[in-house]
């Protein structure tokens, strides 16, 4: 039997809203081209339009109504053909597993509305790297086909060209189509190249291959002469065929062709552009934080108390982050200009979360009962707080909106004497300087522990009453500190970390090695994307340590401060270990004024047998320890065998940076780069250039250690209450039926994530709840049990999978995928 | 494996419907009034809302039982295992309907009243071992049908002794050999451990015999006299299906195709075929000694590769197990393996009917692997030839024309490479449907591919080979441990050293059987049950249910299926050899005690 070799001739127009320009010229850019494909429409029958990204479509819904209708009949037609399913064509290694749910939910729940249809289609075609679970997400998305063209050949040779099967961990399956050439061909010359290279491929590969023409990045689309061309060429070919991506894979899908399986991410491509504008990163961090924690909460107060959800603020909120993470945007190689709007949306976005979940979490904490008997009587806060000896504690309630449980540090303004939970039970707390510069310069830090997804009250008195305290294991000095966890110890020259021991395993991870030292690199031969460049490793040296200083030393946290310094620029870090911590957190503040360089934080385990692992979205990925610059979530990890023979490993958590190496034995964090903005291939004409990272940046960064092999379920779990802190609710006095402790869902498996919990977007009141496995276990029954939501049911999940449950107001649960069951209604 | 695994007697449900004006039923039981139950604070997740408990009662046994609009809910606040601490009880197994109106406890028995009638249900203790013959039992009286053992019809509602007489399966030799592989273990692993003269080793002989003979008999029976294998076969009484094609033995030694459907469209009502090849009498008792004669005998054809994978495997234990002092028996099998290897051979890999054309299934020739159809089944058909000439050569005692083919198989036509590619072709093969290949799949072939590698695996001697067939094996793991079945999971084990096995899930696998076969549907509409909702629109359980609140279904299902409705036919009654075949498999392997 002969599979069929057509040459699928996809019209399409490559637009970057945002790039070498901003949003307001993509906008017209974008009118200017679906004008032009409407025209091209009318004028060839056979013509078919291909065209990503809702947001386009959004913009000009809103801009040229009539125009639009005439877009919604092409669809209707079959000849204007919406693919990619998501906002815009994101980077694919930066957003978080929760935003790829987003860009696929409002995308395609867009086109459904709009087209009464989804996209059949995944379409990235020229994002810069694609993480290995995308074919989960792209299925989760309603999409079991996928078109993508970096890394090309030259970059990595490995992938298939043409068309193959991508698998991710989990077993999911896309069939993915890779072009070989280019995703704008245009002009005679390169059609003809592109149709002689394509046929060659049909016949060596057995199937039918894409050809993508029209003009691109700037728009434009098919020309009257290339749509002209190619009719004229299809009268002597049969094998030519004007399509559509959908109309491709429906053909392909029936061959019979044994397709090659490729089962790890796509990569590399732009390797410069997971660490360039950290801006952009970090706001897109703490955006998805926070949205996170708010929908939570709005949702959970929406559940008790009577409360309309924010479902449509937070869609709005969500379709602004969605946006920001167009590959050209998040992945810092825009115009700076660009990176303004940037900061304006992610703060949009922010404030929505931010008034939200006060505003739930204010509702839930006034359903608690504080009430003090006589606490109204005194008529001044002096006196309501010291009245003739009756100290009134005063209540403050911590939320943790994590699916997992969290010890951690609160801080509350003013100090205090004494600090009890629910129980009375005393509470470690010190009380530290605060930022303010007036009143009491302090603030109470007590260590609270609160179950997951609910809240938990202490009190909080400003006298002594002699009784019991709670006392801390912490011991530190001017270069040292140490917990029941590890111990830390720094080189008063350098500031390097000499002793690094797990006191659990007993393993020392310095041996002579300095750790930790900020190291800088040259970074000046290649362009912002960092073309071509697939490892930093032009290193000048370490930076200078010009000061250490210990802060804070007993109570809660030990804090020693070292200030580090290179020529003109100097890196502040806060090394803070808690009571109890297993995570030794580095708070670090960067001034920077540097030009081409790179700042990395390495750690030599030495040792040998190492393994290096990566969080990506939703899920880990082991890669080869061969020093090429990679692409990271929240936490990375090494881990090696010793001079002992025991396993070990060192993780580093982060809370806004996305990019890292391991060259065998080093781990390291990338932390800033500093390049000129949108430097593309370019000779540099003389100009009063802007730089990446040039300014204040701050960051954190985590360590923490383990014995054996990596647990990607332990260190997702660090990861997340590394990102997501509880927050602090001044709860003031007041009657109410809630207890003073609470967990509102309970999910008994520890390798389990919440990833998002909120109200359906089709407003039946449905709550939606999704969660993955962590750590690749083949299989995992748990159970999910909440009065709030009236449901208690049980999930089988396998290894790396994701669940999204639709829980509705009388208790039935669906076990659905990103689009909520919408679309199967 | 570190040892067998000590099955233990466990709670066994037994269930009687009754009318509610049974004289049976306690009056008690219709002025019962309890308080509503606070399950609020229960721990685990419950089938009905925690609100929508009303009533209550306890069992002597200590089993506290909740009645709800979705049927009774039991804890056993006293439960060894997980799996038996929250258990429920629904209609139409266990309940007439699912509307409780009151619970009654007397004993250790819990009387139920429903709308429209009656439960008394009790948890018996039973041994594995208990259950496995309370099953034979059933199907031996219900079920068998002159040896073959599918399922039958019953004229009255849940009453299993109404099985009416007739009725037969596309599939009666599949079910059979499988059913009867369990009970040639059963013999073996008696006469291992009690002795080849106990009576219980004797009985379990007496089974055995009689389903392989049954099987034998099915590869005879078309009197063709070249090894061509009948689905199924009907006694001149019984009544003839309008369902696939149909030969009648006639007087003058031929067979005639009869009228139907399928006969009609491939043209063959009429078409006479020789039938003249005797049947060996020992095999033609099971008809003859009821009085038929073989003339009127009508036997099914088009028969598949479903039917030939489980006969091989079949003769291959027989062969091994139950011939030591039979030479009638080994003489059987050798004569039917060798006819029916050589009419493969012979017909280019392909099961010919009457009119010279290919059965539907059964090809394993390279043309059909470049077919549209078969370049999906390639990859299972592969192994099932290889797997039929390594079962001859053993059988056979010989090489010679069946090692020729095999390694032709091989080296020509790379058989033993096409096996690995099953996922790969699968997954696409349901792309192309529009389906999930991860979970929309077809669970129909998964007890061949079991068999077809179990054998070969097992009989292969070169370790290249057998390693590349283990990791082909692998390949099925997407459909294969979806479930938690002893049946796919013992011979995987076998011939996989490294194949997972939880056994403390396999425990619970046998510990939730049901006790009875009868086809009674169960509620999936719970309250603790996700349904899921997959890519191409249909609906799967979001967990894996225990096989006593699941459907009554054979292997070759997808178990996590959901339905809204309650599905099962209360007048049917099913082959028990899913639990026997997997019991004494696990018995004689050594996998279990």
């Amino acid at each position: 039997m002969e599979n069929k070799k057509n040459i699928h001739l996809i019209g399409n127009a490559h637009l970057d809203p945002v790039w070498l320009w901003q949003r307001m010229e993509g906008q017209t850019e974008v009118l200017q081209t679906f004008r032009s494909a409407l025209d091209r429409l009318r004028e060839y029958d056979d013509f078919v339009f291909t065209c990503s990204s809702a947001a386009y479509y959004e913009w000009v819904e809103k801009t040229d109504p009539k125009m639009f209708r005439e877009i919604v009949l092409a669809v209707r037609d079959g000849r204007w053909i919406p693919v990619g399913g998501m906002w815009v064509q994101a980077d694919c290694n930066i957003p978080s597993g929760e935003s790829f749910a987003r860009q696929l939910l409002y995308s395609q729940l867009y086109f459904l509305e709009k087209f009464g249809r989804i996209c059949k289609t995944g379409y990235h075609v020229d994002s810069f790297g694609h993480n290995a679970m995308l074919p989960q997400l792209l299925k989760q998305g309603g999409m079991n086909q996928y078109v993508m063209m970096r890394p090309s050949e030259k970059e990595n040779p490995t992938i298939p060209q043409g068309l193959f099967w991508w698998e991710s961990p989990d077993g999911t399956r896309v069939m993915t189509y890779h072009i070989p050439t280019g995703y704008g061909e245009h002009g005679r010359a390169a059609l003809d190249r592109t149709m002689k290279k394509l046929r060659e491929m049909a016949q060596g590969n057995d199937h039918s291959m894409m050809l993508f023409y029209g003009v691109g990045n700037h728009g434009g689309g098919p020309t009257r002469g290339d749509v002209e061309y190619l009719l004229h060429h299809r009268e002597k070919s049969e094998d030519l065929v004007f399509s559509s991506p959908d109309t491709y894979f429906e053909e392909v899908k029936k061959t019979m062709v044994d397709l090659p399986v490729w089962k790890t991410e796509l990569q590399h491509h732009a390797s410069g552009c997971y660490s360039a504008t950290s801006l952009v990163k970090t706001q897109n961090r703490q955006t998805e934080n926070r949205l996170y924690a708010a929908e939570v909460w709005d949702t959970v107060a929406s559940q008790l108390v009577n409360r309309v959800p924010e479902t449509a603020r937070f869609a709005d909120a969500w379709k602004k982050v969605c946006f920001q993470q167009f590959h050209d945007i998040l992945c810092g190689c825009s115009i700076v200009e660009a990176y303004d709007d940037v900061r304006d949306a992610f703060g949009y976005a922010k404030t929505v979360a931010d008034e939200t979940k006060t505003n739930a979490l204010l509702q839930i904490s006034h359903e608690i009962d504080t009430w003090v008997e006589g606490v109204s009587d005194p008529v001044s806060g002096d006196a309501r707080h010291n009245d003739g000896g009756r100290d009134f504690l005063r209540p403050v309630v911590v939320f943790n909106s994590l699916s997992v449980p969290v010890t951690a540090p609160v801080r509350v303004p003013s100090p205090s004497a004494r600090v009890y939970d629910e129980t009375h039970e005393p509470v470690l707390f010190s009380n530290v300087r605060s930022s303010a510069s007036n009143g009491s310069h302090q603030d109470t830090l007590f260590l609270a522990q609160i179950p997951p997804f609910g809240y938990r009250t202490y009190w909080l008195g400003e006298t002594d009453d002699g009784g019991v305290k709670a006392r801390s294991h912490l011991k530190a000095g001017k270069s040292f500190m140490e917990n029941e966890a590890m111990r830390v110890e720094f080189d008063r020259q350098t500031g390097g970390i000499t002793r690094l021991l797990d006191k659990k395993t007993g393993v020392e991870y310095c041996n002579g090695r300095q750790l930790g030292v900020p190291m800088v690199l040259r970074d000046e031969k290649t362009d912002t994307w960092a073309h071509n460049v697939f490892t930093f490793d032009e290193f000048i040296g370490p930076m200078a340590l010009e000061s250490m200083e210990l802060v804070e030393k007993d109570g809660v946290r030990a804090v020693l401060r070292l200030r580090f310094v290179y020529e003109k620029s100097y890196l502040s870090c806060d090394y803070i270990l808690a009571e109890g911590a297993s995570v030794l957190r580095v708070k670090c503040r960067a001034l920077w004024q540097e030009k081409f360089t790179i700042v990395k934080v390495p750690f030599d385990l030495g040792g040998k047998e190492p393994v290096f692992t990566s969080q990506i979205p939703d899920g880990y990925l082991v890669r080869e320890p061969v020093g090429t610059e990679e692409p990271c979530q929240k936490w990375i990890d090494l881990t090696v065998t010793d001079g002992e023979g025991k396993r070990c490993g060192l993780a580093l958590l982060n809370d806004c940076r996305y990019s890292c190496d391991c060259t065998n034995t080093r781990l390291s964090l990338t932390v800033l780069r500093n390049v000129i903005f949108a430097d593309h291939y370019s000779n540099r004409p003389p100009a009063d250039f802007r730089y990446t990272d040039e300014g204040l940046s701050c960051f954190e960064y985590g360590i923490l250690l383990h014995g054996g092999e990596a647990s990607p379920a332990a260190l997702t779990g660090e990861a997340q209450r590394f990102n997501i802190r509880p927050d602090v609710i001044l709860a003031g006095y007041h009657k109410g039926g809630r207890p003073q402790k609470a967990s509102f869902i309970k999910i008994d498996a520890p390798n389990v994530l919440v990833t998002a919990l909120k109200f359906s977007e089709d407003g039946s009141g449905s709550v939606v709840l999704r969660l993955y496995e962590t750590d690749g276990k083949p299989k995992t029954r748990i159970s999910v049990m909440s009065e709030l939501l009236n449901c208690g049911f049980y999930s089988d999940l396998t290894a790396n999978q994701i669940k999204t449950f639709r829980i509705e107001p009388n208790g039935r649960v669906y076990d659905v995928n990103f689009l909520e069951g919408i679309d199967k209604k | 494996m570190e040892g067998p695994y000590q099955l233990k007697k466990h709670k066994c449900r037994f269930v009687k419907i009754l009318p509610l004006y049974s004289d049976e039923i306690p009056q008690e039981l219709f002025y019962a009034v309890t308080d509503k139950p606070d399950l609020r604070s229960f721990p685990y997740p419950l089938p009905a809302s925690p609100s929508a408990y009303f009533c209550s009662a306890q069992t002597a046994d200590g089993i506290i039982w909740y009645g709800a609009d979705n049927g009774v809910t039991a804890i056993d606040p006293n439960a060894e295992r997980p799996s038996f601490r929250v258990m429920y009880f629904s209609a139409e197994r266990y309940l007439p309907d699912n509307e409780v109106k009151s619970l009654y406890a007397e004993d250790n028995v819990l009387w139920v009243q429903c709308r429209t009638g009656a439960a008394r249900i009790e948890m018996k203790e039973l041994t594995c071992e208990e259950k496995a013959m309370l099953l034979y039992a059933e199907t031996r009286k219900a079920v068998d049908r002159r040896g073959m053992v599918t399922s039958k019809h019953l004229t009255e509602p849940r009453l299993i002794e109404t099985a009416v007489s007739y009725g037969h399966s596309d599939n009666d030799g599949c079910f059979t050999a499988a059913f009867a592989l369990g009970e040639i273990f059963h013999y073996a692993y008696n006469k291992k451990t009690k002795g080849p003269n106990h009576p219980d080793t004797l009985s379990a002989k007496a089974a055995a015999n009689r389903a392989s003979e049954t099987c034998l008999l099915l590869m005879n029976i078309s009197g063709r006299g070249n090894g061509f294998v009948a689905r199924t076969y009907l006694a001149p009484d019984e009544p003839l299906p309008n369902d696939g094609l149909f030969f009648r033995k006639t007087e003058d030694g031929t067979a005639v195709c009869l009228d139907t459907n399928e006969a009609r469209r491939r043209g063959m009502v009429g078409m006479k075929v020789k039938a003249d090849t005797p049947v060996p009498a020992r095999l033609a008792r099971q008809y003859r000694s009821l009085g038929y004669d073989d003339v009127g005998i009508r036997y099914k054809g088009d028969t598949s590769s479903d039917e030939l994978t489980l006969h091989f495997m079949n003769m291959r234990y027989a062969f091994d197990l139950l011939c030591d002092e039979d030479d009638e028996l080994r003489e059987l099998i050798v004569r039917s393996c060798t006819n029916l290897m050589n009419h493969i051979i012979d017909n280019g890999y392909r099961l010919m009917e009457a009119d010279g054309k290919p059965t539907t299934w059964a090809r394993w020739d390279p043309e059909y692997f470049h077919s549209p159809v078969g370049w999906a089944d390639a990859c299972l058909n592969a192994v099932e030839i290889l797997m039929y000439l390594q079962v001859t050569m053993h059988i056979t005692g010989e090489q010679g024309k069946w090692r020729e083919h095999y390694e032709k198989l091989i080296n020509k036509y790379h058989y033993d490479e096409l096996p690995l590619l099953h996922y790969d072709r699968f997954a696409h093969y349901s792309y192309a449907f529009g389906n999930d290949c991860e979970e929309e799949l077809m669970y129909g072939d998964n007890m061949l591919a079991v068999c077809a590698f179990w054998g070969l695996i097992d009989l292969e001697t070169d370790t290249a080979r057998k390693e590349k067939f283990r990791k082909a094996l692998r390949t099925w793991d997407h459909t294969l441990l979806r479930e938690v079945n002893p049946g796919y999971l013992y011979p995987c084990k076998l011939v996989c050293p490294d194949y997972p096995l939880d056994e403390e899930a396999v425990a619970d696998w046998f510990y939730h059987n049901n006790v009875s076969r009868l086809e009674a549907g169960v509620n999936m509409v719970r309250h603790d049950q996700p349904k899921r909702i997959l890519f191409g629109g249909s609906a799967e359980t979001s967990w894996l249910m225990q096989p006593d609140e699941l459907p009554i279904e054979r292997y070759d299902s997808n178990f996590n299926s959901y339905h809204e409705e309650i599905r099962g036919n209360l007048q049917t009654v099913e082959t028990c050899y899913v639990y026997t075949f997997a019991y004494w498999t696990g018995k004689y392997f050594g996998f279990i005690v």
